[in-house]
């Protein structure tokens, strides 16, 4: 995972042990997972950029 | 958007699963109707309140391949002929239908060659096809399966997926989930204010660049797309 999303989840995970609230806790559970959604696709979608910009014919 | 939840279930108060969703549907725009405590059945007053809601969810535990009786005949009073289609009215046309339904068996049974050798989807036919004789957009059923055995991050994943299925846009993609968890994450900052959360602004921040970093990237690849076939 990318050091922004690590911080993130970090942050996300902390807020989380604060809650009292069952569903506080719950949606930041379920936050936590969504950042780690964005991790993959944001590195998925880098792999493309890069994969699409790597042009052979140019060597 | 309004979301009404039709819940049936003959013996609500003693259902873990129905008490845990009633907890989780208790949401702004989200109206809680469970039919059984209906004592008579107010054809009119039914019909506008499915008429003043845009999503219509039923919702019940799945008794011998169907609903509970109690829905079946709230469906033959309510759902009138002429209410669903036959005045020219489309009064449920445009808005979207779907289903949640709970089971004790395992999710894998419900398979061809599985245990129960039917597919979740085939015993909900013909409630898909009383929404789209009703013009109505179906969504994708939201199953419970076996609440009973889920562990306590299990349970909180399911609550906030099916306050998703209520409220979220639809389709359930990437883009429509984070915008789901940036507007409920600002509308909930507000509670956190009671604890000291001096991380809560800067959370959605990072939330929200990620969010837009994505959609950067998306229309890069699409630019480089539209070159390649140039």
């Amino acid at each position: 995972m990318d050091d922004t999303g690590i911080w993130l989840n970090q942050q996300v995970d902390e807020l989380s042990q604060k809650q009292k609230e069952y569903k506080n806790r719950a949606f930041l559970v379920a936050m936590k997972k969504m950042v780690e959604e964005q991790s993959k696709r944001l590195e998925q979608l880098q792999g493309e950029v890069d994969g699409r910009l790597w042009n052979h014919e140019q060597w | 958007m309004k979301t009404l939840v039709v819940v049936s279930h003959p013996k609500i108060n003693d259902s873990q699963t129905q008490q845990f969703l009633l907890e989780g549907a208790k949401l702004q725009d989200v109206t809680w109707h469970h039919v059984e405590e209906l004592k008579n059945i107010d054809v009119e007053k039914e019909q506008s309140l499915l008429k003043n809601h845009d999503r219509i969810i039923f919702q019940f535990p799945l008794y011998w391949y169907s609903a509970p009786s109690g829905l079946k005949h709230w469906e033959d009073e309510v759902l009138t002929r002429n209410f669903v289609y036959g005045d020219g009215d489309d009064n449920l046309g445009d808005k979207e239908f779907g289903i949640v339904v709970s089971t004790g068996m395992p999710l894998k049974d419900f398979c061809h060659g599985g245990s129960e050798n039917v597919t979740i989807d085939e015993i909900m036919a013909p409630y898909f096809a009383i929404a789209n004789r009703a013009k109505m957009k179906i969504l994708p059923t939201f199953t419970i399966a076996q609440f009973q055995y889920m562990n306590e991050s299990v349970q909180m994943q399911l609550l906030i997926d099916y306050q998703r299925y209520l409220t979220q846009t639809y389709p359930d993609n990437l883009k429509n989930r984070q915008e789901w968890f940036e507007r409920e994450f600002a509308d909930r900052f507000k509670d956190f204010n009671d604890i000291n959360c001096n991380a809560c602004e800067t959370i959605l921040d990072t939330f929200i660049q990620r969010k837009e970093n994505i959609d950067q990237l998306k229309s890069t690849i699409s630019l480089i797309k539209q070159g390649e076939d140039d």
